[in-house]
């Protein structure tokens, strides 16, 4: 079997059968001498996809991911950001700490956008969001780490593979070992140890 | 009620390489571990938070400057673990603190613990990569060094014929990672040890001369077992956890246990490259990315070691560039940022260093852990010193250093040490040079709590060896 046509199969399967196939493909590939490609199977969104923002709160958060990571009414180039993502799954994830916060955070960002710029958050341009998003910070050290959340959803696939597509990180892969880029596969450095053991 | 001779809470490197020895030597033994029994196939690839939380507890200090992180199943942190498995120096073993107080105990050396350090090295089959198995990001960092006129060495692993795809932090799901269940679990399973898991440990009462454990089990029903010895290696956020839920029963509990916490002077950092440069393509590849550079060791007790990931090991951090000054970043420059240099022109690095561990670890009124990890201007002058060997390499490359963390570096996620230490000194170290917890008769720490500081390098091999060597004096004690 050629290795699109391997990976087409694959790609309906579920991650068990596709592990316990990996074995195989891997003495395939080492006979055949082809480098691997991503399946890109995990790719898909999850059921249920993404949340939409109904209540203020959310609406306003919708408007924090839009600016932490832009999609394509905020950025220029038109590319998605962390709606798109489903990012807003992540604060509104009960077993994430935001959730209990998620008032307080929208309640926040927008007294200091009135108090700043004398709108809610989410009636303000985008570089004034982007002060707000930065100034709210020394109010609430926490959001830093909800900041951190929206981009490690986005970047880290969370819900979907929009961000992974977006930044051309291939995931979910049979290895790389085969693919002649993986390694320069000389010593391209002195070493200081004989055997790896620091004295 | 049922009794055994040894129950161990835990079993990463600290409870298991002790329940194999144990168990060798004719011990009836028990293992309780909180975290399930995981196979290849629990292993996807996928860096999602959902299957992330499946495999990592995660505690974000009390002022949320500083993740902290553990693999948790059976075989502990061995399981999600980038595999790295280094000899700690001999400087570390010397390491006097602000006080001039020696954090090792003076009977143990670096020559003392390489008995140890091979029965490990042998035990799971740990080997030095091969030039092939260090992907494209090592091989660029080893350049850098190279132009230098410094050295990288290889590093050691027990990886074998690794497929090179780039998810050991999410378990290795070809099973070319040796964890702890292809070696000393089994074994210690063999000679007739028991591990049961998902069984999470609340806290421990003294039994005569011996404990009781008690402990809620896979249905959620509250258990109790006797054991003449009790070792706690819960890891160094749960092992004092244990302990100081356990102070109802325990009054007389050593008043530093849970102090000293040390994170193994961690700082995580970037390069960008410049596009003259090899691409770095720091998505392939094992993700402890197959070199360490001890160049630096002699100067200023500071290894470095490039990483391979995902895009949210580099955009999930608060990454800045020195020349614009601490940022936070947000919007689409950000985004259009990593897009463009992520695949190519990026790599994260972490420095390991020798500091004072001067962190905390509590429990709150639910008995859950929290912990501090101050800022002070030690540790700022310690990340600067970070920040200039840093910025050499980069200079020397016409390479960038980005720093992380909002006013500083971040510091990594992954290796609390420390708050459970042995040591020389009775008050400044809850732990015997040989692990038993002073005050606590046959209470042993065998884990990273027990490691009194930094290792200089990645820490798993300093933490097995010293389990192999308590356990050793446990069974000589008889
Ligand atoms: C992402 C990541 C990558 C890493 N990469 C490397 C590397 O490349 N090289 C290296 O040297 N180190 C690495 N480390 C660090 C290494 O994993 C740890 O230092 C090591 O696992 C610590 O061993 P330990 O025995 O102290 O505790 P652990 O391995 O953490 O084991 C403790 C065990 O106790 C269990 N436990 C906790 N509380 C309870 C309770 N109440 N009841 C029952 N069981 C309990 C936990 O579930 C866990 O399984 C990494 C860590 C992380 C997070
Ligand atoms: S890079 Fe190698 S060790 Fe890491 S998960 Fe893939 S096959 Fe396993």
């Amino acid at each position: 079997m050629d290795r699109r046509r391997f990976l087409q199969t694959m790609s309906g399967w579920s991650l068990g059968v596709l592990l316990a196939a990996m074995e195989a493909s891997d003495r395939e590939a080492k006979a055949d001498g082809v480098g691997y490609v991503s399946p890109g199977f995990l790719r898909k969104p999850l059921p249920g996809a993404c949340i939409q923002a109904q209540t203020d709160t959310e609406k306003t958060l919708a408007a924090v991911l839009d600016t932490v990571v832009p999609g394509p009414q905020t950025d220029p180039e038109g590319s998605p950001g962390a709606v798109e993502a489903c990012s807003l799954n992540v604060l509104l994830d009960s077993t994430f700490p935001f959730l209990q916060y998620a008032d307080l955070f929208a309640g926040m960002i927008d007294q200091i956008s009135n108090d700043t710029h004398g709108s809610p958050f989410i009636a303000l341009p985008y570089q004034q969001r982007i002060d707000v998003l930065v100034a709210a910070v020394d109010k609430v050290p926490l959001l830093r780490l909800a900041y951190r959340a929206i981009r490690s959803a986005f970047f880290g696939g969370a819900y979907n593979g929009i961000g992974l597509d977006y930044v051309g990180y291939p995931g979910p892969n049979l290895g790389y070992r085969s693919i002649p880029e993986f390694s320069f596969r000389k010593a391209v450095c002195q070493e200081l140890t004989a055997d790896g053991r620091m004295p | 009620m049922e009794a055994f001779d040894f129950v161990i809470v835990g079993s990463g490197f600290g409870g298991s390489i002790p329940a194999l020895r144990l168990a060798q030597a004719g011990r009836k033994v028990l293992v309780l571990e909180q975290g399930e029994r995981l196979t290849p196939q629990d292993f996807p690839q996928d860096w999602s938070f959902r299957a992330q939380a499946r495999l990592f507890t995660t505690y974000t200090s009390k002022d949320y400057h500083v993740i902290l992180r553990y693999g948790r199943g059976l075989g502990g942190g061995s399981l999600t673990y980038a595999a790295a498995m280094l000899r700690a120096p001999s400087a570390v073993f010397e390491y006097r603190d602000r006080d001039d107080y020696r954090v090792w105990p003076a009977a143990v050396t670096r020559s003392v613990m390489d008995p140890y350090f091979a029965k490990v090295e042998e035990e799971m089959t740990i080997e030095r990569a091969s030039w092939s198995d260090v992907p494209r990001a090592g091989g660029v960092f080893a350049m850098m060094l190279d132009k230098m006129g410094k050295t990288a060495d290889r590093g050691m692993y027990p990886i074998h014929d690794c497929m090179q795809c780039g998810f050991c932090m999410c378990g290795c799901p070809f099973g070319r990672k040796k964890h702890l269940g292809h070696n000393y679990i089994p074994d210690a399973e063999q000679k007739g040890a028991q591990f049961r898991t998902e069984c999470k440990v609340h806290h421990i009462e003294k039994d005569g001369d011996g404990w009781l454990v008690r402990y809620k089990d896979v249905h959620g029903i509250a258990q109790v077992v006797h054991g003449d010895g009790l070792i706690v290696a819960a890891g160094a956020l749960e092992t004092p956890a244990v302990l100081l839920r356990s102070k109802p029963w325990l009054p007389d509990l050593h008043p530093q246990v849970g102090k000293n916490l040390n994170n193994n002077g961690d700082v995580a950092f970037l390069f960008r490259i410049p596009e003259t440069m090899p691409a770095t393509y720091p998505y392939m590849g094992r993700n402890n990315a197959g070199v360490i550079t001890y160049a630096f060791w002699e100067e200023h007790r500071i290894t470095i070691h490039p990483g391979a990931g995902p895009p949210a090991l580099v955009a999930a951090m608060d990454v800045y560039s020195e020349k614009d000054g601490p940022k936070v970043p947000l919007g689409y420059d950000f985004k259009h940022y990593v897009r463009d240099n992520y695949a190519k022109h990026l790599f994260p690095a972490l420095a390991i260093g020798l500091t004072d561990g001067e962190g905390e670890v509590t429990v709150n009124a639910d008995g859950i852990v929290e912990f501090v990890l101050p800022l002070n201007d030690r540790m700022k002058a310690y990340i600067d010193r970070v920040a200039g060997v840093g910025r050499q390499i980069a200079e020397a490359n016409g390479a960038e250093l980005l720093r992380t963390g909002g006013d500083t570096f971040e510091h990594g996620d992954a290796h609390p040490l420390g708050t459970c230490r042995i040591g020389d000194d009775d008050s400044r170290a809850p732990c015997t040079p040989d692990g038993e917890l002073r005050g606590q008769k046959n209470l042993y720490i065998t884990d990273g709590a027990a490691v009194p500081g930094g290792t200089g390098v990645n820490p798993s091999l300093t933490i097995a060896a010293n389990a192999e060597r308590i356990a050793a004096h446990i069974l000589a004690k008889g």
